[in-house]
């Protein structure tokens, strides 16, 4: 029932029914004002619940939003604003919240207390997985995920400040007013759509005037200062090292789907100081059977009458241990509802039970020896307040008892840089909340270093608290703690029984204060119930702590702009748009996006492409892309000695004008990378590295030139992107080269392993001749932008000569053939020796790996070196991954030798080639072995080769 | 003789406008790569004075009309827009190709802050920092603008996350 009549209502559904809504109100609020009692049905026993809270901490009232791939679950009703066409369902009731099936299971309750599983289903093993698991799942829980990839827009983003106040509420308020005065960046985080805190729910003055008025006066005051931001709708979830903290900002969920417009933002703040005025979550009673829909917390009950203007109930009792009792039976006087019995602890008066399955109906009262039944429809209930130290825990601090309030509160220190403030430092009316957060600013500001500016202090209530606790209240039925986890006092009192006896033990035990709840309610409740249990005082017995984040977060949020591609950036060539026009099939390689092959008309299979373009190479001339290979330019007086130092072999003695093959080790003596370096002045070099360990080799060149040679006068950058580079490879590439270089070359000033500086059209280029295909070959760099013009140009005078494009599949082959290795080889385990290159690793110098790389292991005779392999039996077929055994083996892993590590179709040799690594492989060239792929039910008969297996003297590529 | 033709790294990408914030691409000016060997600090900075400039604190950038030298790492700056250097004790290399630069006008403070890990709101120099996954260098440009760098070949992902975060930023309006 409303209480005031909305001026604007819309249309929304709940369980597929029509309600209307005020917009911007809960959907808790709308509900209530539509007599909707049973929003839910509990996790464990289906329990029928309702509404319990006003706010994020609500156990009960969770719901899904929506349906399909943009369904949400468990999200709170208490925090979910009413819009136009917003559909809600309740979750974990079949067929329907009001006759749910699984309710079967609060008939078997006295089977199924805490730890029940663990001791019921032990037996047989196998069973635990397969079958009672299952059934458990899918009889307890919450909401369900859609299984469908989330079609919604998030966003992460960061945000900066000298003081980061979290909770808008009279001490947050009083906080931000100080630091702003002060002239600090501020940052004014609160979880609600307003600002006010408590003072939204309650019937205060503030300088004679409703404090309502106060909060907007200062909040007018605040938005027109540059210095501060204020969002609303965002929620701090966690505290993190160096001040960070993360909190999620509510941002598309209050309203229909916008285009564009995400659903949520988490941010990551980091600020230099912080103020806690997080306030205070209401704490319930345990009392039998306390969890009936219209049981609600006596704060909740307010809000909804002076907030929302809604009536929780017609016939309203409110029971408690402290002066709220009295506040809220004002209130809901004040607002014309019936309070039919005033129940305050303090006088000995107990609820002991309640009745009603699917709403309440009445309570049953002891007072000293008499008992009696009201009809009542809701019960406000307040057990007291609970500093909301949530975030104090997120590092390990372990909030302290305050008796004075009966309650835990935060430990000083317990984040650095993090003080608490109002209710949250323990602190319960609002006077003292203002005084409190003003102090606490000042201290904050001066320890900034700046200069605090005085606030006057307004005139405010100061009703004391007067709590004397009440924990729980005897009698039959169960006595509910945490409604979110379906824990009560017996499932408390079981784990203690069980020599559960610790906080924590007694947490995992029951799972009391797990899950999205993390025990809001409940905590404080259970962890008294658990001394009294074992006759310890609550300070021995402690509390559990928090762990981020105080709202659920959806995972969405977190990884927002990591979905799909934007995993990792991509990175394209400057011939990207010709292969692709061209139909290349693009693969990544280290966020490179390379070709394939290029598929001409009349090839329907990768393989004809691939096998038409190695031959291409062999007869004529092929064009590749290579910019993608790592290039630094090294320069310095030392150049030449930090080469020395960070390749095996040596490069000091190259001349200018020269390229020279390089393998690196790392410092543990496997091999690190290889590639080629040219020496383009005396003290300039370029070195080249692989596509996949370009990051790799410069981050160790930085580490060589930081830490371990900081002597070496020598500078690293990379020059990777600023040149387009381009293999032209065959028998005819010289001719390509001349018909592109303004001037011509021949084999005498461009010998094989020589380099230099041409133009192309007048435009500065670099010229290489090195191979990676066996062929006489150049390499071409021109600066990036010139690249897509110089692909054209190549590929045209190469077209005119019989060649044409090749891509990363005949690059293979032809590598393969002639026994060059890439990272397929020297994949991290292999040492110089390993691939035949030990006496490459210079005795002659020092070097990076070099004393490692002479350990006994690593130059073994029998480890695995590198061999070529070729079928030499009915099977044809090699594949890469498969292991090497004796011809005779039985081919288990106790006997294998070795493995394959690259394969491919040589049209040149007519047959498959493989590459592998087996044990004292260099002495065995000729012999037959066997290669089995155990996960493809291959079984081949291969002899071990050399792995230069096209050309082995070289003749073509000095051609 | 062949007549190479210049493609700009986000050509076909750019300009596009997105509520209130508009993305271009800088036209590509020389950038130089300068990094003094050591203990030549001093005649590396007589050197760039030659041509106005001077080192730039560590964050910070000089200037001289289009010149500039931006701070761009431990003993490492970028000079642009000066067309040859004079010699000098250091490594000169050429990165007028190696990277791709946008600039961002508008709401680029608020789109910023949603890819990149530092305060932008204050920011005069250069930032070293990260948009996304990918390495950028963001240059502080007057009247709320950015230069914002990315290597040459993550032109469109740059783009791509320029766009995303700038439709969430005007989603909001």
């Amino acid at each position: 029932m409303r209480l005031r009549k909305a001026a604007v209502t819309v249309p929304f559904t709940f369980n597929g029914v029509r309600y209307q809504g005020v917009p911007g109100e809960t959907l808790a609020a709308a509900l209530i004002a539509n007599g909707v009692k049973l929003v839910a049905r509990s996790f464990k026993y289906h329990r029928p619940r309702g509404v319990m809270g006003s706010g994020s901490e609500e156990p009960n009232a969770l719901v899904t939003i929506g349906t399909g791939a943009q369904a949400d679950p468990n999200v709170r009703a208490t925090v979910q604003e009413v819009y136009e066409g917003l559909e809600a369902f309740s979750q974990n009731a079949w067929p329907s919240v009001k006759n749910d099936v699984m309710a079967v299971n609060d008939f078997a309750a006295p089977f199924l207390g805490a730890g029940f599983y663990y001791k019921t289903f032990m037996w047989p093993k196998a069973f635990w997985e397969r079958v009672y698991e299952p059934i458990i799942r899918r009889a307890a829980g919450l909401g369900g995920l859609s299984e469908k990839a989330d079609p919604d827009i998030y966003e992460k983003a960061f945000a900066f400040c000298d003081v980061l106040i979290v909770g808008a509420g009279p001490a947050g308020l009083m906080a931000a007013k100080v630091a702003a005065a002060s002239g600090a960046d501020v940052i004014l985080a609160e979880e609600d759509t307003a600002l006010g805190g408590r003072l939204l729910s309650e019937v205060e003055q503030i300088d004679g005037a409703p404090a309502i008025a106060w909060v907007r006066a200062v909040e007018a005051e605040l938005r027109a200062l540059p210095n501060v931001r204020i969002m609303t709708r965002t929620a701090v979830t966690g505290a993190y090292d160096q001040g960070t903290y993360g909190a999620l900002e509510r941002v598309g969920d209050f309203g229909p789907r916008r285009e564009g417009l995400p659903r949520a933002c988490f941010w990551r703040i980091a600020a230099k100081r912080t103020v806690l005025c997080a306030g205070s979550l209401e704490r319930a009673i345990a009392f039998p059977n306390n969890d009936r829909p219209g049981v609600m917390m006596a704060g909740a009950v307010r809000a909804y009458v002076n907030r929302w203007g809604v009536a929780p109930g017609a016939r309203v009792a409110v029971f408690g241990n402290n002066n709220d009792v009295q506040r809220t039976a004002r209130d809901l006087e004040a607002a014309g509802i019936e309070v039919v019995a005033v129940l305050d602890s303090r006088t000995g008066v107990r609820v002991v039970d309640t009745a009603g399955r699917h709403a309440l109906q009445s309570i049953t009262v002891q007072e000293g020896d008499e008992t009696r039944k009201i009809a009542v429809d809701c019960l406000a209930v307040t057990g007291g307040w609970n500093p909301t130290v949530h975030l104090t825990c997120h590092m390990n601090g372990r909030p302290v008892w305050d008796d004075a309030i009966a309650s835990f509160v935060p430990s000083a220190g317990a984040v650095p840089n993090l003080v608490t403030a109002g209710a949250c430092h323990g602190v319960f009316d609002t006077m003292g909340c203002l005084a409190d957060a003003e102090q606490i600013a000042q201290a904050v500001i001066k320890n900034l270093g700046l200069k605090a500016v005085r606030v006057a202090l307004p005139e405010a209530d100061r009703a004391p608290y007067e709590i004397a606790p009440l924990w729980m209240v005897e009698g039959k039925g169960r006595k509910w703690i945490d409604f979110q986890n379906d824990v009560h006092v017996k499932d408390v009192r079981l784990a203690a029984q069980e020599n559960f006896r610790s906080v924590e033990h007694m947490k995992r035990y029951t799972t009391q204060g797990m899950a999205p709840d993390q025990g809001k309610s409940s905590n404080v409740v259970a962890l008294a119930v658990l001394a009294d249990a074992t006759g310890r005082g609550i300070p021995e017995t402690g509390t559990t702590t928090f762990r981020p984040p105080f709202v659920p977060v959806p995972i969405a949020a977190m990884g927002a702009g990591s979905a799909g591609k934007g995993f990792a950036p991509e990175r394209f060539t400057t011939s990207h748009k010709a292969a692709v026009d061209a139909g290349a099939p693009m693969i990544e390689a280290g966020l490179w996006y390379r070709p394939s092959y290029f598929p001409q008309a009349g090839e329907t299979n990768w393989r004809q492409s691939c096998d038409r373009e190695v031959n291409m190479v062999r007869a004529a001339v092929g064009i590749v892309d290579v910019s993608t290979l790592g290039k630094i330019d090294i320069q310095g007086p030392d150049a030449a000695a930090l080469l020395d130092f960070v390749y095996a072999n040596t490069f000091s003695t190259l001349k200018v004008g020269k390229v020279r093959y390089g393998i690196m080790l790392r410092e543990d003596g496997h091999v690190l990378d290889d590639g080629t370096t040219a020496r383009l002045g005396e003290t300039h070099y370029v070195m080249t590295t692989t596509t996949a360990a370009a990051g790799l080799v410069m981050r160790h060149l930085e580490f060589v030139l930081q830490v371990l040679r900081p002597d070496l006068d020598a500078k690293v950058i990379s020059v990777t992107e600023q040149w387009a580079q381009f293999g032209v490879a065959g028998p005819k590439s010289r001719d390509v080269i001349n018909a592109i270089v303004d001037t011509p070359i021949d084999n005498d000033s461009f010998p094989y392993m020589g380099c230099g500086d041409v133009t192309v059209g007048g435009i500065a280029a670099r010229l290489f001749r090195i191979s990676f295909s066996g062929e006489a070959a150049y390499e071409i760099a021109v600066p990036a932008r010139y690249g897509a013009s110089l692909n054209a140009a190549l590929l045209e005078e190469a077209e005119a000569l019989g060649g044409g494009p090749y891509g990363m599949e005949a690059l293979n082959v032809l590598r393969i053939e002639k026994g060059f290795i890439t990272h397929a080889e020297i994949h991290g385990r292999v040492t110089a020796f390993d691939i035949g290159m030990g006496r490459m690793v210079s005795a002659k110098k020092d070097c990076v790996g070099q004393t490692m790389a002479a350990r006994e292991g690593l130059v073994d005779e029998n480890r695995a070196q590198l061999v070529g392999l070729k079928p030499v039996g009915a099977i044809k077929q090699l594949t890469a991954g498969a292991h090497l055994f004796e011809a005779n083996a039985e081919p288990v892993r106790v006997n294998g030798q070795g493995y394959v590590t690259s394969v491919g179709f040589s049209p040149t040799l007519g047959t498959s080639l493989a590459l592998g690594f087996l044990e004292r492989g260099r002495a065995r060239h000729g012999e037959v072995i066997r290669m089995v792929d155990h996960l493809r039910g291959l079984d081949a008969q291969v002899e071990v080769c050399d792995p230069v297996f096209f050309d082995p003297e070289g003749g073509r590529l000095r051609g | 003789m062949v007549d190479l033709k210049e493609t700009s790294p986000c050509a076909g990408l750019l300009p596009v406008q997105i509520g209130q914030t508009a993305l271009r691409e800088v036209p590509q000016t020389p950038v130089w790569s300068v990094a003094p060997f050591a203990q030549q600090h001093k005649a590396v900075a007589g050197a760039l004075k030659t041509v106005g400039l001077s080192l730039p604190e560590a964050g910070g950038v000089s200037r001289n009309g289009e010149a500039s030298v931006l701070w761009f790492g431990h003993d490492q700056m970028l000079v642009t827009g000066v067309a040859s250097l004079p010699p000098m004790p250091a490594a000169v290399s050429d990165q007028s190709d190696g990277w791709t630069c946008v600039r961002i006008q508008g709401q680029a403070v608020d789109v910023l802050a949603r890819l990149a890990p530092v305060d932008l709101r204050h920011e005069t120099g250069v930032a070293r920092t990260l948009i996304g996954h990918m390495t950028a260098v963001i240059i502080a440009r007057e009247a709320g603008a950015f230069d914002v760098m990315v290597m040459r070949s993550m032109a469109k992902t740059l783009v791509h996350d320029l766009t995303v975060a700038a439709t969430g930023v005007a989603a909001r309006d």
